[in-house]
């Protein structure tokens, strides 16, 4: 079934995030074949050159690996994986004080409103 | 190319409805026409598969020019229903392919069934939805260049849209042809559409590739559309 997808990213962007993510909770696991780029397009209800832009900035980024004739593969390169790993929060982390600024509340107030909420619950 | 439009001008009696269109679309491209009602959607669409042959300007379906020739690759949605009500699904298929050299009936056939549509019913039994889904159906299961989808997604609900989209992906060989498809519901066929054309009162306002647009302006589409159409309608 198609996925939902903001309005402020272009496309092919979120679909990224989306694929880091399945390779960072291990949905895909290394050295795992991908699905086509048309079975992918037709998996997220988006175009197939805007999946097709996805995959190859993801092969830049050298989380898949293309292989000529056999199709894509999740990379199975640890380092890069543990990366992601790292990188998840940390752009959980910064959408949320972006919005705790927007919010007025600054910087070093954010940890003791973090731990107030950590012990009431 | 599979379409080429060049400095098209038509006019309805003294009012302009289109004016100095230019439009290219190569092969394995889905293309949204976007505009508020009135904005010359259907006529551009008309003019394409030469249910209008008054204008001027210059306009090539692969090697042809709007008519007959043009007319057997190009498989049309039009914005009414085209097939008669009376016929049972299972007779609209073999009137397609009476008509189409290039209908797959299996195709059809079993994209009926994965809808869930009966093939002994009468469109007429049908709901809006479902004849709408009937419709689609036959005109995917044509091998054609170019598909010309006039608002595709007008009656059906939220699930059967999701189909809908899934339908058309599935069902289109992006290595051989286009599509077309107008709609002034953005929001639905955003992810699914590759390049935009917004046509405002008979003019292209923008067109472009739908995440340059939504790099460029940082909103979707749609949101763009509601701002630029919003003293419009």
């Amino acid at each position: 079934m198609s996925k939902t997808f903001s309005n402020n990213m272009p496309i092919y962007a979120q679909i990224i995030d989306m694929v880091k993510l399945s390779i960072a909770l291990g949905t895909y696991t290394p050295g795992q074949k991908i699905p086509s780029v048309r079975d992918l397009a037709i998996e997220y209800g988006v175009n197939p050159n805007t999946m097709q832009k996805a995959l190859t900035k993801l092969e830049e980024l050298h989380l898949l690996r293309a292989e000529r004739t056999s199709g894509r593969f999740v990379t199975l390169d640890t380092d890069v994986i543990e990366g992601l790993k790292k990188e998840i929060p940390k752009k959980i982390i910064k959408s949320f004080l972006q919005d705790m600024e927007n919010c007025g509340i600054k910087t070093d107030q954010i940890i003791e409103h973090v731990q107030q909420y950590i012990a009431e619950n | 190319m599979i379409l080429d439009i060049k400095g098209l001008y038509k006019n309805y009696g003294k009012k302009p409805a289109l004016k100095d269109i230019n439009l290219q679309i190569p092969t394995g491209r889905i293309v949204g026409l976007l505009g508020p009602n009135g904005s010359g959607k259907t006529t551009l669409i008309k003019i394409i598969t030469g249910l209008l042959s008054q204008y001027s300007g210059t306009v090539k379906i692969g090697e042809n020019i709007p008519g007959h020739l043009a007319n057997a690759t190009i498989s049309y949605l039009p914005d009414k229903s085209h097939v008669p009500t009376w016929l049972t699904v299972s007779r609209a298929i073999t009137f397609f392919q009476d008509f189409y050299h290039d209908f797959n009936k299996e195709q059809a056939i079993s994209m009926l069934h994965s809808m869930n549509i009966p093939l002994d019913s009468r469109l007429k039994h049908l709901s809006r939805g479902q004849q709408e889904k009937v419709q689609l159906s036959l005109i995917m299961s044509r091998k054609a260049a170019l598909y010309v989808l006039d608002e595709p997604i007008g009656a059906v609900d939220p699930a059967s849209r999701d189909f809908i989209i899934d339908t058309i992906l599935k069902n289109y060989d992006s290595k051989h042809s286009s599509i077309l498809l107008s709609t002034h519901i953005i929001s639905d066929i955003e992810p699914m559409i590759d390049q935009a054309v917004f046509l405002k009162e008979g003019e292209i306002f923008l067109q472009g590739e739908v995440d340059d647009i939504r790099e460029e302006k940082g909103s979707s589409l749609d949101e763009l559309f509601r701002e630029v159409f919003k003293n419009v309608v």
